[in-house]
């Protein structure tokens, strides 16, 4: 449905997108996740056709609406986009600015097309309020209700809960993931916010520096992050440093909590230095536990704990989600007891 | 959608460079600089021009920053009786042309006028008993200026004034300074770029004046140049004149830009604006009398001078030619006005699409034209037009045997080019500020939903501006309507507007037929004035 490759993007000698590709299925959310500059709403800016990028191809739908030879209009590439201001227009009722991509077809088809798009988004009795005259949440059904109305092949939303308040964010998010979902549309998420990214998206890329990390599920972005950085950047964890050693033709790493086997196929080598990814939930806490770590500090996060940890051996600190009741003070020692299910090391 | 982009981007560089046409005219007019010409000029007046003309500017210059400091001091800092009722009424004095005001004072003070007749009979005075300063003097037209130009200086010394942190009086007040040594060695260093900003714009209006000076017998350059023009027919000396009469403008110019620049680095402001003292009534009153004079002098005493006069002309029977050039001037103004706006968006709205270097240098450039005296664009204007008369004659003869006459130079054409020029940075001014209200998601989620940038402005751009829109028409409008030397030199044959016919008429000493064109022209421009005094007001109370 949406299919980007080896895109890359530049403004005068500064490269904003570097080799990007994602590809998204009929009916399927994606997400751009990164932090602010990492060239994501640039991206966006590209498949609406507001930039041109320098290399690489953009097929949306069945047709290829940019690459070396061809730069179709914006206009004419069928994507609607809900902006992060929501752009509505302050001087047109609701009803005339969800009817305003529908201009050129007849009345009596605008008018079906336009009540539809108000019906999806619960708005029939807003029609001829004005934007100023709606609250933040109402303005955003809006915008979304404008950009389905002409039904556009691919739905692009830049940062598009980023101006609402978090209680609405959230609700709002999850309304319209199954909004989208019934309507069977396809859409890409523009978002700096990991929440927001996994409770909308099928599938998130995480772009930093120019570049696409990884382009996979949330699960797998957290279990599987393919790089260091997406490691960090998704969920919490710590690293703990290891040395690499070859064994039965398998590589395994040792550390101070043990060895651990390590998947084949990465880029790593007998002899170098690693870095264990330990998650919180790869340690659960058991008193009787042999391994003994101190408790270096904790916030209280209502049903869990998040305790900071030290082992006994070394400075290497580790993080351990344990339930509310497990009480334990600043200094104390800790019992922990490791479930590395997905062993994740770099070099 | 890049090639229509590019096309508004053509179109502005065209229409910028014919606007631009004019002023390049008189600066290139030096290349065939005449020694004999300049010779006898500078042996003769030109010493006077150069003389009379910097002392009017900078004598304006001082009068016009004392008092609208002054006023704007004192009603940023204490709160009075009447307050209210002043600042409604403070910038009516921009409603009055300085020609009007001039030839309205010299009715009111001449030897025959109400003043001197009202001190003879009191002291049994006869005619050579005592001395009376004669108001059609430099002196005069410096008094006569500053008192309807002190509105510039004001506006912009009250938003610094107001912008000052409160702080900054407090700091002053545990230091035990003074207030008068608060305001000489805070505020008003703080406030000087914006001050000097009103006071280059107000010496601009000094240098572009030609009906005070004209009337009051003082040689300036604007008068020189008229005079070189019509009395000696040597249009290229009057061209070298404005040529150098442009270079004390972009003096003044290059002042402005320099003081608008650092007026913004010291506004930044934290925390609440100054606050108002309040005043008792005694204190109040004298503030408020004082604060009065600019208004009473500048607008209230002139203006009822002028509705006596009118009076007595109306009762005297027929209007005269009144309704022919009233509808000649609207008519103008009207025409001007359109061409003027439209140009304006233009030029907005490409920039906006395409800000590339070339566009906002063009923006920038034809904004620059208010700078540009009346007299100077309209030499600047006539000589490439009358070139292309003749051309166009020649070349009609020859093909068709007919001769269309003066197609251009001699119609309203070259009339409403010479306003475009001196009257687009007033349009440019709303439309930019409008325009840059407008969000760009604004554009984009228009295109997105099918619009091309053509409709885009029509439908989205033109509805969210017409408040802009309006203020700009409304200004345009009362600004043509009141310009007085270019229309003079450039209008058609027999071809009356109301500043021309007030202008006429004074000249001719028929000081109570002029009272009749000249409160239109005072009455219609309060309207832009009001319009501005309730912008004013919003601004400051945005930083209360």
């Amino acid at each position: 449905m949406l299919d980007i490759r080896d895109l890359t993007l530049s403004y005068g000698d500064n490269t904003v997108l570097h080799n990007v590709s994602l590809s998204l299925a009929q009916g399927e959310i994606g997400c751009v996740l990164g932090p602010s500059g990492c060239g994501k709403t640039t991206l966006l800016r590209a498949i609406a056709g507001f930039k041109k990028p320098e290399s690489g191809c953009i097929t949306i739908g069945e047709q290829t609406v940019c690459d070396e030879l061809v730069n179709i209009e914006v206009a004419e590439r069928k994507v609607g986009v809900i902006f992060q201001d929501f752009a509505l227009f302050p001087h047109l009722s609701v009803e005339k600015n969800i009817a305003y991509g529908l201009q050129k077809i007849n009345k009596q088809e605008r008018k079906t097309l336009t009540d539809s798009a108000m019906a999806l988004v619960d708005l029939q009795d807003y029609a001829h309020k004005y934007p100023h005259e709606l609250s933040g949440g109402q303005q955003q059904r809006v915008a979304i209700a404008r950009a389905l109305a002409p039904k556009p092949d691919l739905l692009l939303l830049d940062e598009a809960f980023s101006s609402l308040d978090p209680e609405l964010r959230e609700r709002l998010s999850g309304e319209i993931r199954s909004l989208l979902k019934k309507q069977n549309i396809t859409a890409l998420l523009i978002t700096h916010d990991q929440t927001e990214a996994f409770a909308m998206a099928d599938k998130i890329a995480v772009l930093q520096d120019h570049v696409c990390h990884q382009w996979d599920t949330a699960y797998a972005l957290y279990h599987e992050p393919a790089t260091e950085f997406v490691a960090k950047f998704i969920g919490e964890g710590t690293f703990i440093e290891g040395t690499i050693r070859q064994e039965n033709q398998q590589l395994i790493i040792d550390t101070h909590l043990g060895s651990f086997l390590l998947e084949p196929g990465k880029p790593l080598a007998e002899g170098i230095k690693g870095k264990l990814l330990v998650r919180p939930d790869d340690l659960r806490h058991q008193d009787e536990s042999l391994l003994k770590a101190q408790v270096v500090g904790r916030s209280f996060r209502g049903a869990h704990i998040m305790y900071r940890l030290q082992l006994e051996n070394s400075n290497e600190t580790l993080l351990c989600l344990a339930p509310s009741h497990h009480d334990h003070a600043v200094g104390e020692s800790f019992g922990i007891h490791l479930e590395i299910e997905h062993v994740i090391c770099f070099a | 959608m890049q090639l229509k982009a590019s096309a508004f981007s053509l179109y502005t560089v065209l229409a910028g460079l014919i606007i631009g046409l004019p002023i390049f005219v008189v600066l290139l007019s030096f290349y065939s600089l005449d020694t004999a010409v300049w010779t006898h000029l500078s042996e003769t007046v030109l010493s006077g021009y150069i003389y009379n003309s910097l002392v009017l500017a900078l004598g304006v210059g001082f009068g016009a920053t004392l008092l609208g400091t002054g006023l704007a001091w004192c009603v940023v800092s204490y709160d009075f009786v009447g307050k209210i009722w002043l600042q409604r009424l403070i910038l009516l004095p921009l409603a009055m042309p300085a020609y009007i005001i001039a030839y309205t004072y010299t009715g009111l003070l001449d030897f025959s006028g109400p003043v001197q007749s009202t001190l003879r009979t009191w002291f049994e005075l006869g005619k050579q008993d005592y001395w009376f300063p004669e108001v059609r003097s430099l002196p005069g037209a410096i008094i006569m200026m500053a008192l309807v130009l002190y509105p510039y200086v004001y506006i912009l010394a009250r938003t610094a004034f107001a912008e000052q942190a409160q702080k900054f009086r407090e700091v002053s007040v545990l230091a035990g300074v003074s207030k008068f040594q608060h305001f000489l060695q805070v505020a008003l260093p703080l406030a000087r770029p914006a001050i000097m900003t009103g006071a280059a714009l107000a010496m601009m209006e000094a240098l572009a004046d030609f009906g005070t000076v004209e009337y009051f017998g003082v040689s300036t350059f604007t008068t020189g140049i008229y005079r070189t023009w019509f009395g000696m027919g040597d249009i290229q000396a009057a061209s070298q004149l404005s040529g150098l009469l442009c270079m004390f403008v972009f003096a003044l110019l290059v002042l402005e830009k320099q003081s608008r620049r650092s007026a913004e680095t010291y506004s930044s402001r934290q925390g609440t604006g100054t606050q108002a003292l309040k005043l008792s009534i005694g204190k109040g009153t004298t503030v408020l009398f004082l604060c009065s004079l600019p208004l009473i002098f500048g607008f209230i005493v002139p203006f009822i001078q002028l509705a006596v006069w009118a009076l007595a002309y109306t009762d005297a029977g027929s209007l005269g030619e009144y309704p022919s050039y009233a509808l000649n001037s609207a008519m103008l103004a009207a025409i001007g006005t359109v061409v003027i706006v439209l140009l304006a968006l233009m030029f907005s709205y490409a920039k906006r699409l395409q800000a590339t270097k070339l566009n906002r240098s063009v923006v920038q450039f034809v904004g620059l034209g208010y700078a540009m005296p009346g007299t100077v664009i309209a030499i600047g204007v006539l000589i490439p037009l009358g070139w292309l008369d003749i051309k166009l004659n020649l070349f009609t003869k020859h093909f068709f045997d007919v001769q269309p006459g003066l197609v251009f130079s001699g119609t309203i054409v070259t009339l409403i080019f010479a306003y475009t020029i001196r009257f687009m940075s007033v349009a440019l001014h709303n439309t930019e500020a409008g325009i840059q209200r407008i969000k760009p998601s604004m554009d984009e989620a228009a295109i997105t939903l099918g619009d091309t940038r053509l409709q885009t402005l029509f439908k989205v751009h033109i509805p969210l501006l017409s408040a802009s829109l309006l203020s700009a028409c409304l200004l345009v409008f009362v600004d043509i309507l009141k310009e007085l030397p270019a229309t003079l030199v450039l209008r058609p044959f027999n071809f009356n507007t109301l500043a021309v016919k007030t202008f006429e008429l004074a000249s001719d000493e028929r000081l109570i037929d002029a009272a009749l064109p000249a409160i239109t022209i005072v009455l219609v421009g309060i309207l832009p004035v009001l319009l501005l005094t309730r912008t004013l007001n919003q601004i400051e109370k945005k930083h209360a």
